[in-house]
């Protein structure tokens, strides 16, 4: 099994949520049964990411903490 | 459980602690900084390096070869190991030419499939073969000596790779027939795989067999922690 490492879990999010990256940044994001894989995707490809590669400042690590728990929560 | 057959989305609102951002783009954003290799913990530190960026890179590459090691990766580790102490020596002479000012050095980019090799040009009273083994020789030792900067895993086989490819970028004369020399088949056959990879590499390039042996000796020694000779090793 590959290395899950940042850079590809960015590029997974820009080809596959580019509108929340960009025009809709500030949106609520809905959660249907046609996107609920890659939303759980990608809450699965954070978790691989090792710990030690997450050298974020506090406030951004804690962006990351409750990012994943809003939509961990949303989909399960 | 969520019900997903009724077709009703389920949404998630930005969150107000983080600027009303949504959680994919607080992600994204975090990530994008976040590097894909960091040195592992117990890499040494190579402060004598002052350059940060230079510093990142070869204690990133001493933490690759730490995991090949682990994961029992032979050929990769010995590469890059090889590599690594390249750039070490390439750095040692260049902060050496610093000095005295009368040493010029070109990295030579590609060249067959060593593509991290360095070429070193000679000036002035460097031109004589003697004096070029000499200075790299005493700069070699003086790395091999201080190899426990280069510790990486506790295991000979960094130590032992890392002499053997310094040796070979030491010995190499581009005029001279690459065949894997006597002394290198013999270290190879020693015992351990290790050495048998590490012979192979060093046999590639090797050109002063005495060289090699020397600081294979020296490299098994302070591996072994016992004091590696007094003396020199052999050069022409």
């Amino acid at each position: 099994m590959p290395r899950v490492l940042p850079s590809m879990v960015v590029r997974y999010i820009k080809t596959t949520f580019p509108d929340y990256v960009n025009a809709k940044a500030q949106e609520a994001i809905q959660v249907h049964q046609h996107n609920l894989a890659t939303i759980s995707g990608l809450v699965s490809l954070v978790n691989k990411i090792p710990q030690e590669l997450l050298v974020v400042d506090d406030n951004k690590y804690s962006g990351i903490t409750a990012g994943l728990a809003a939509l961990d929560a949303a989909v399960s | 459980m969520k019900d997903w057959s009724t077709g009703s989305p389920v949404p998630v609102p930005p969150l107000p602690a983080f600027g009303q951002q949504n959680p994919i783009l607080l992600i994204h954003a975090a990530l994008h900084e976040c590097p894909d290799q960091v040195p592992a913990p117990q890499v040494g530190g190579l402060e004598f390096i002052k350059d940060p960026d230079q510093r990142h890179d070869l204690r990133a590459d001493m933490t690759t070869v730490t995991n090949a090691v682990k994961n029992a990766e032979w050929k990769a580790a010995t590469v890059i190991a090889g590599s690594l102490v390249e750039a070490l020596l390439l750095w040692a002479i260049q902060e050496k030419a610093k000095r005295r000012g009368t040493l010029r050095l070109q990295p030579y980019g590609l060249r067959g499939n060593t593509s991290r090799r360095a070429m070193i040009q000679m000036s002035g009273d460097y031109r004589s073969t003697s004096r070029w083994h000499m200075d790299w020789g005493l700069s070699v030792r003086r790395l091999s000596r201080n190899a426990n900067l280069l510790r990486v895993s506790g295991t000979s086989f960094i130590l032992e790779s890392l002499s053997a490819s310094a040796a070979g970028v030491i010995g190499r004369r581009p005029s001279r027939q690459k065949q894997p020399s006597s002394t290198s088949r013999t270290l190879s056959h020693q015992s351990s795989r290790s050495r048998y990879v590490c012979g192979w590499i060093a046999g590639q390039h090797l050109a002063d067999e005495a060289l090699v042996a020397g600081f294979f000796n020296e490299a098994v020694a302070l591996n072994n922690g016992t004091s590696p000779e007094g003396n020199p090793p052999a050069l022409r």
